[in-house]
């Protein structure tokens, strides 16, 4: 088959299971029902993987561009599946199809749900190989749609009141995204990525230089809200800690680092033609850089402070994301690897996190890190998962999050983001050390005490079996670090590796030990009488609806004025 | 021209205050369907600038106007329609389990829910 068509069917093969699930929905017979069920699952999330394992060697030797359909390139779809193409749809698709299992015994299990799940996951590949700027805009609009509505599936009011926060927040951001695009069309007369990098290098008027500046400057800040950063993150604490435990996962795991990447491909495509805008790149590369590094610490110390699991998760996520924006915007093909692979390794321990803390709150009946104890009662399980994935994001060799954050810190060795990304690792671990209370054989100070006396087993075939395998994969992943590495190096066109051969030494033991004893130091300090204090006060802190957009209008003036003022 | 540039800012700036402002949820969604029109609005406007007839090629006809960005608005409206549709969902939803409408209400009735 030819790789096109290849690419193609990959890219539809959600939407085919999309429709299975809602003939399935038609249908009386039970297990007619679930027969075309199963095959919905297989067909829109596993059979994409076989195909993208079809497609590493071609991939591997050049990009592939083409248009839908062999259409006129005025009229047709670009699609350009590339090295970061396929590293981006691996990482959805594993993503999403251990989650979706989870799902199928944690629930919730409706057709609606699945059909729903799928059409994200199609929106997530086909942004990922996008090469048209409206073509990315009607992607985004896609993704978005999907994940509002599954945000909302949980059916509480709070999830509800989220999903039209995010919804509100976002709309206006693709809004503001469109106007990017139109900006960028009206300068230079064309859409697809490959006709603007033609175009850029012929701009010297200096109205020009600016309007595209200007129009670069939207299409970066509508992204940046999709990707949760400083100071457009607001929305997502809320909706990631009242989706349904496997949406978390595939929010938190995936969807918030796709549109990032996305824009990468489009951002360093028009940068690798040099041009008089490379200036404004830069500096807006350099916002982006600062931005993801304060968010890293900014949203860690919101963890620490959190007294709901999930939201504790949630702000996790965009403190992650915080590293993987910092290593992105160095913008060499070595720190694009390192800044993939963390999101890759992040999408992994995260869900492991949040699928097994959301079975323990399900079981606990109670979301309070203060109030449950006992949690490992609920099982060997859900109890180890945890464990792996919190060693995982506090960096603990031979776990992945140790390889990938070695990887990121080496990209800053020296520099001012060095010491902040160093601050927020304490904090993470201090975090994970307070999450990890709710499974201590101790008696809680408070009022409930959940497990003491009735202990709930967390069983369910699909449950456990998503738990381990994220729980393998971290580990496995953390191991084999140094040839993923060097996969994803090849893959995105760097010579180098981005993670060392020399990963597991003395030295880095004796930094992680350091590390940890920071952690635990930090974590006694918040648990003191005046450390509680201060992050109670953070806590009861909620962004207000205007809150969300006002950050937003902020982020765009400041980013805009920036270029205004310089140029 | 330049006229119609304003207007249509102020048009978006009223849908964005509209959504920032406003208490009343389903009114916050009529705000988003405004700034919505004010992007599509401008891009019809900027298209229809260099020609004075619609993008129908027919013999001896050059003075048509610029035709994409009038089939990218087409599936920008769409869009809008979808993101519409869901968000009066949602606040009808949000009705059904605080009985008020207000933001402000539901957001506190909201948190006090967890």
């Amino acid at each position: 088959m030819k790789s096109e068509t290849l690419i193609l069917v990959q890219i539809l093969l959600p939407l085919v299971g999309a429709v299975l699930f809602f003939i399935a929905k038609l249908m009386k017979n039970q297990n007619l029902r679930r027969i075309v069920e199963v095959a919905g699952g297989i067909v829109g999330l596993f059979l994409p993987l076989v195909i993208l394992m079809l497609l590493y060697p071609m991939v591997n030797k050049s990009s592939i561009r083409f248009f839908v359909g062999n259409q006129n390139p005025l009229i047709g779809i670009a699609l350009h599946f590339d090295g970061m193409s396929w590293l981006l749809s691996i990482m959805g698709f594993i993503s999403a199809s251990i989650a979706w299992l989870y799902s199928r015994t944690a629930g919730p299990k409706s057709q609606e749900f699945s059909a729903l799940f799928l059409i994200q996951t199609f929106a997530l590949t086909a942004t990922a190989s996008s090469a048209d700027l409206f073509n990315l805009f009607v992607c985004f609009e896609i993704l978005g749609i999907a994940s509002y509505a599954l945000t909302a599936f949980s059916g509480k009011g709070r999830a509800y009141m989220a999903a039209f926060s995010y919804m509100a927040v976002s709309s206006t951001a693709m809004a503001i995204f469109l106007l990017g695009v139109f900006g960028i069309y009206r300068i230079t007369g064309s859409l697809s990525y490959d006709g603007i990098a033609r175009y850029i290098t012929e701009v010297y008027s200096e109205g020009q230089i600016v309007g595209i500046g200007l129009s670069l400057v939207c299409i970066v800040v509508a992204t940046a809200v999709r990707v949760a950063i400083l100071p457009v993150y607001g929305w997502l604490p809320e909706a990631h800690a009242s989706a349904p435990h496997a949406i978390s996962a595939v929010l938190s795991g995936v969807l918030i680092k796709v549109p990032l990447f996305a824009l990468g491909r489009f951002l360093f495509l028009l940068m690798s033609n040099v041009s008089a805008i490379d200036i404004i790149f830069k500096e807006v590369l350099d916002v982006l850089k600062f931005s993801g590094t304060l968010t890293a610490l900014v949203a860690v110390i919101f963890a620490l402070s959190q007294k709901e699991a999930k939201r504790l998760l949630a702000y996790h996520s965009v403190s992650q994301i915080g590293y993987v924006v910092s290593a992105w915007a160095i913008a060499s093909p070595v720190a694009i690897a390192a800044a993939w692979m963390h999101a890759f390794y992040h999408a992994l321990f995260k869900g492991l996190l949040f699928l097994s803390i959301g079975c323990v709150t399900d079981a606990a009946g109670s979301k309070d890190v203060y109030t449950i104890r006992n949690a490992y009662k609920t099982g060997v399980v859900p109890t180890v998962s945890f464990f792996i994935g919190a060693l995982s994001i506090s960096a603990f060799p031979p776990f992945n999050g140790f390889a990938s954050k070695a990887a990121i810190s080496y990209l800053h060795k020296g520099s001012w983001e060095y010491v902040i990304l160093s601050l927020a690792s304490i904090g993470t671990v201090a975090s994970m050390f307070k999450l990890s209370r709710i499974f201590w054989p101790i008696k809680s100070k408070e009022k409930i005490e959940t497990f003491t006396d009735n202990p709930i087993r967390i069983t369910g075939f699909w449950l456990k079996f998503s738990l381990l395998f994220f729980s393998i994969a971290c580990l496995m992943t953390g191991l084999f670090a140094p040839q993923i590495g060097a996969l994803a190096g090849s893959l995105v066109g760097s010579q180098q590796n981005p993670v060392s051969g020399k990963l597991y030494t003395f030295n880095s033991l004796q930094g992680t030990i350091l590390l940890f004893v920071q952690g635990i130091a930090l974590y006694l300090m918040v648990t003191s009488p005046l450390g509680k204090r201060i992050t109670h006060s953070i806590e009861a802190r909620r962004p207000s609806f205007a809150g969300l957009l006002f950050a937003f209008a902020l982020g765009l003036g400041m980013l805009g004025g920036l270029v205004l003022l310089r140029h | 021209m330049m006229i119609n540039r304003i207007l249509l800012l102020g048009l978006f700036l009223l849908g964005f205050y509209g959504l920032m402002v406003q208490r009343n949820m389903v009114k916050k969604v009529f705000a988003l369907s405004i700034q919505n029109s004010a992007v599509v609005l401008l891009f019809i406007l900027e298209g229809g600038s260099i020609g004075s007839h619609a993008p129908i090629v027919t013999e001896g006809q050059t003075e048509y106007v610029d035709p994409i960005p009038q089939a990218l608005m087409l599936t920008a409206i769409v869009v809008g329609i979808c993101v519409t549709a869901l968000a009066l969902a949602l606040v009808y939803r949000l009705y059904q389990k605080y009985e008020t409408l207000d933001v402000e209400e539901i957001q506190r009735k909201a948190n006090n829910e967890e």
